[in-house]
């Protein structure tokens, strides 16, 4: 078990680097830098050629790449070009944001996701299971922005109910403790419910596929043999195998739940990783990616590794 | 990238239908009650922004528009630059200094400064200050993007406290705005950290401030507020207690919250978006023309384009009246030529090319362009007339025109084929002349040099140039034009400098954009102009 978990973090600290050097080569290769954007009229043209050399844009590629990985190795991974912060920083402050965001939006999608299932097989191919895979159907197909702007446009602006962007009311930003967190909450309710509803759709529609599967498995007859109602067939026995496969899928999700959702950070404002990485793109922050793609690479290791952990301890066919 | 690209402008589209539905108001922020009649003290106005700031410290910032407008909220300048270029060059009012004056030669230009002015930790905003700030301006170890400015500025001399001299190397028409350029900074509290650690330096650490506000909070990417600062010299300006900057990324929520009252001002409004704001009558919408004007430039370099004929049957045959009225809708003037309509250098006698395209085929007939194998494409030499129009990518105005632009020219039998490109590798393909024709915009300072973007770029320096446009005579002028401090004399250079590049079309001018501004209608007092949408900030109040 050990050796199994060194050998697989091994291979692991391997693909973060391939990655962030894939990503260095990428971003050095294409076209434009990060001067290119000081286009102010004010700035003389010297201007971007001066921060050029400021950031080492001007030393070969090589050069530019072992210094940082000679930086990277230690933890230092330098200073954004677009913020003029430690890369480290600049993580550290959007990182929780996200999580918050997308850890809440994937347990609603589960949680949901498991409760509707169960819902739908009480009565297979009755009236409620067709209502619902009509709406799971629906939601899974919606694109995550549509739902996020029909969200705003009702709750906050047709019944005023919840804010439509920010972490933070105005008032909220400057309370401390309960008023706060409680300000965080209402804010959350929209960008998860956005996030969740097009999750709650996906997970319904596979769980209710692999359930209707296990019911007609011999170990869950016997169940119903040995005098288990349907519904204790269904969830005591059927269940906890039918959700094996979930467990890969959580896993594979980590490192959204790190690197976040673009669209639904843009239209709730919410200063998550998804915005960063974008604008760092944007304004080609070599830095800032390099420490955004390790990131997001090690959450994709992680998610591996603790799905096919947690795979082995759930199912004892399954051996290290 | 573009799949990601795509579906943000989907959405912003979306977002734009959401705000129509969305006209509810909540109740505007309580203001204090009034003391009798005129401007009243209290309340705060929420700011919409596209983008947080980086830095405090203008030396070490990038030159982002935004990010410059929070500095000057925060930091005194020596005098305030005026909304009057259309005139003459920009006039100055005091603001720090209280008066100035030129030396007879006038190589020395010497500041008197108010003696009630304090930094936010309550020290005097002295001589010192300014002599710091122009140490730190020049320092290659700070490298601030505007170094250059300074460099006809040999020194600063603090003369006493109140009274500071500027040493000027050569006699030319800027020396005043040059001058004045950059904020002041605490020397008492920045002059500790070294100019060689300043990059590595939080600034909102060291936090000093010396303008009508000071800044209460900063949370990233979310909500910069503005307090007012109660030592601040201009008392009991400004009348608001606080500004709070809102980071709105996407320019349709931004509008959805106006429209709700969440937002009380909206610095950019796209001009499609215009009749919704007017419509509005919680909202007023100020309107001025900005500095930002739209060309496709040409590239002057490849054999297609270098016959000044064939640029110039290019501008003839494309509708640009038509296109500036169908993209902008009202929102935008026809552009003449390389100075703004709205500047005193503007050369009111130069001709507007008209919209004529049997002119213009005659004109590519000269050149030598025909269709000789009768496929409705001209050709020359074996060669057709085809060519790629670069445009940056998710920029809807322009890919409009970039359309518009396709069905003119096909007409005449040019085949063009618009290209969306992302920003900045459509600025690095800019820069290394990799392509025939831009969509572009440029934006104008207040002080007219041309030598950046019209003089032939000389090895070495870095220049806006890209399209290759070199004329020896243009060359010349514009050398002699700078250095001519009487602005009269200037003038009739930069009048012969418009007549030869019109003359030449090295780029068809396209048009020139008005900025849009949308506040809440009981916003009173705001003057909100072409030098800055916080212009007189000072003397903004809400109504009853």
């Amino acid at each position: 078990m050990l050796r199994w978990a060194f050998r697989r973090i091994g291979a692991g600290v391997v693909l973060v680097w391939l990655v962030a050097t894939v990503t260095f080569l990428l971003v050095s290769l294409a076209p434009g830098d990060a001067a290119s954007r000081l286009t102010d009229p004010r700035i003389p043209p010297a201007a971007r050629a001066r921060f050029r050399r400021d950031f080492g844009l001007d030393r070969p590629l090589p050069a530019r790449y072992a210094s940082w990985l000679a930086g990277a190795v230690t933890g230092d991974l330098g200073t954004s070009w677009t913020q003029r912060r430690q890369v480290t920083t600049v993580l550290a402050q959007a990182l929780p944001n996200t999580l918050s965001l997308t850890s809440l939006g994937l347990f609603l999608e589960l949680v949901g996701g498991i409760g509707l299932a169960i819902v739908q097989l009480r009565r297979p191919h009755g009236a409620g299971d067709r209502a619902i895979t009509l709406a799971t159907l629906t939601a899974y197909a919606m694109p995550t922005f549509g739902v996020a702007l029909a969200l705003i446009a009702v709750f906050s602006y047709r019944l005023q109910l919840l804010p439509p962007s920010h972490m933070l009311s105005l008032d909220g930003e400057m309370a401390h403790g309960w008023p706060r967190l409680l300000d965080l909450a209402r804010h959350l309710v929209l960008p998860v419910a956005a996030i969740g509803v097009t999750g709650v759709g996906a997970v319904a529609r596979y769980l209710r596929g692999s359930l209707l599967d296990e019911r007609t498995e011999h170990y869950v007859l016997a169940a119903r043999a040995r005098g288990c109602t349907p519904r204790q067939a269904l969830v005591r026995h059927a269940l906890p195998n039918a959700l094996l496969p979930l467990i890969t899928m959580t896993g594979m999700s980590l490192p959204f739940l790190v690197s976040g959702s673009l669209v639904i950070e843009v239209v709730f404002s919410w200063p998550g990783m998804g915005q960063l990485m974008y604008n760092a793109a944007l304004g080609r922050d070599l830095p800032l990616l390099l420490g955004g793609t390790i990131v997001a690479t090690v959450a994709v290791v992680a998610g591996n590794l603790l799905a096919d952990a947690a795979y082995a301890l759930a199912d004892p066919r399954v051996r290290m | 990238m573009t799949a990601r690209r795509r579906t943000l402008s989907a959405l912003l589209a979306a977002a734009a239908l959401l705000g129509s539905l969305a006209c509810r108001r909540t109740p505007a922020p309580a203001v204090k009650e009034p003391t009798g009649e005129g401007p009243q003290p209290g309340g705060q106005v929420v700011v919409a922004a596209l983008a947080d700031i980086t830095t405090l410290n203008e030396y070490q910032s990038s030159g982002d528009a935004g990010e410059a407008e929070v500095i000057d909220l925060l930091f005194p300048a020596l005098m305030v630059e005026q909304p009057d270029y259309q005139l003459h060059p920009p006039s100055f009012a005091p603001r720090l200094a209280t008066s100035w004056e030129f030396s007879a030669d006038n190589r020395d230009l010497t500041f008197h400064l108010r003696p009630d002015a304090r930094w936010s930790d309550g020290t005097p905003v002295t001589a010192e200050d300014v002599r710091f700030t122009f140490l730190a301006q020049k320092d290659p170890r700070v490298d601030s993007v505007g170094m250059e400015i300074k460099d006809f500025i040999k020194d600063v001399e603090v003369v006493d406290p109140h009274t500071v001299r500027f040493h000027f190397s050569r006699v030319y028409p800027y020396q005043l705005m040059d001058a004045n350029d950059g904020h002041i900074v605490p020397a008492h509290a920045w002059g500790k950290v070294p100019f060689d650690k300043w990059r590595t330096t939080d600034f909102e650490k060291i936090l000093v401030t010396g303008g009508p506000f000071r800044l209460a909070a900063h949370i990233p990417q979310q909500t910069i507020v503005l307090q007012r600062d109660p030592t601040y010299w201009n008392a009991p300006r400004p009348y608001l207690d606080r500004l709070v900057f809102r980071i709105l990324p996407d320019m349709a929520g931004q509008l959805a919250q106006l429209f709700a009252g969440d937002v009380d001002l909206v610095p950019s409004v796209a001009p499609q978006e215009a009749d919704r704001v007017v419509a509005d009558p919680d909202l007023r919408l100020v309107e001025y023309p900005s500095r930002l004007w739209g060309i496709v430039g040409w590239n002057n370099r490849r054999s297609m384009f270098a016959d000044r004929r064939v640029r110039r049957a290019l501008s003839l045959g494309i509708n640009r009246k038509a296109l500036v009225d169908t993209v902008f809708r009202g929102h935008a003037k026809l552009a003449t030529g390389p100075i703004l309509s709205s500047m005193w250098a503007f050369d009111r006698s130069l001709p507007q090319l008209p919209y004529d395209q049997a002119q213009a085929a005659a004109l590519l007939a000269q050149a030598g362009w025909r269709d000789t194998n009768g496929d409705g494409i001209l050709d020359r030499s074996d060669k057709v007339f085809a060519f790629d129009l670069l445009y940056p990518a998710a920029n809807t105005l322009r890919r409009q025109m970039a359309l518009l632009i396709q069905a003119d020219l096909a007409r005449l039998g040019i085949k063009v084929r618009p290209v969306q490109v992302e920003f900045t590798s459509l600025i690095s393909r800019a820069e290394a002349g990799n392509f025939d024709a831009v969509l572009w915009v440029w934006e104008e300072a207040t002080k007219i040099d041309l030598t950046s973007t019209w003089s032939t770029p000389s090895p070495g320096q870095g220049s806006n140039n890209f399209i290759g446009y070199s004329n020896p005579e243009v060359d010349r002028l514009i050398a002699v034009a700078r250095e001519e401090p009487d602005y009269t004399r200037a003038k009739v250079l930069l009048d012969r400098i418009q007549e030869a590049i019109v003359a030449d079309q090295p780029v068809t001018f396209l048009y020139e954009a008005n900025r849009l501004v949308a506040t809440s209608r009981r916003l009173e007092g705001a003057d909100i102009n072409a030098a800055g949408v916080f212009f007189n900030i000072d003397d903004w109040y809400w109504s009853r």
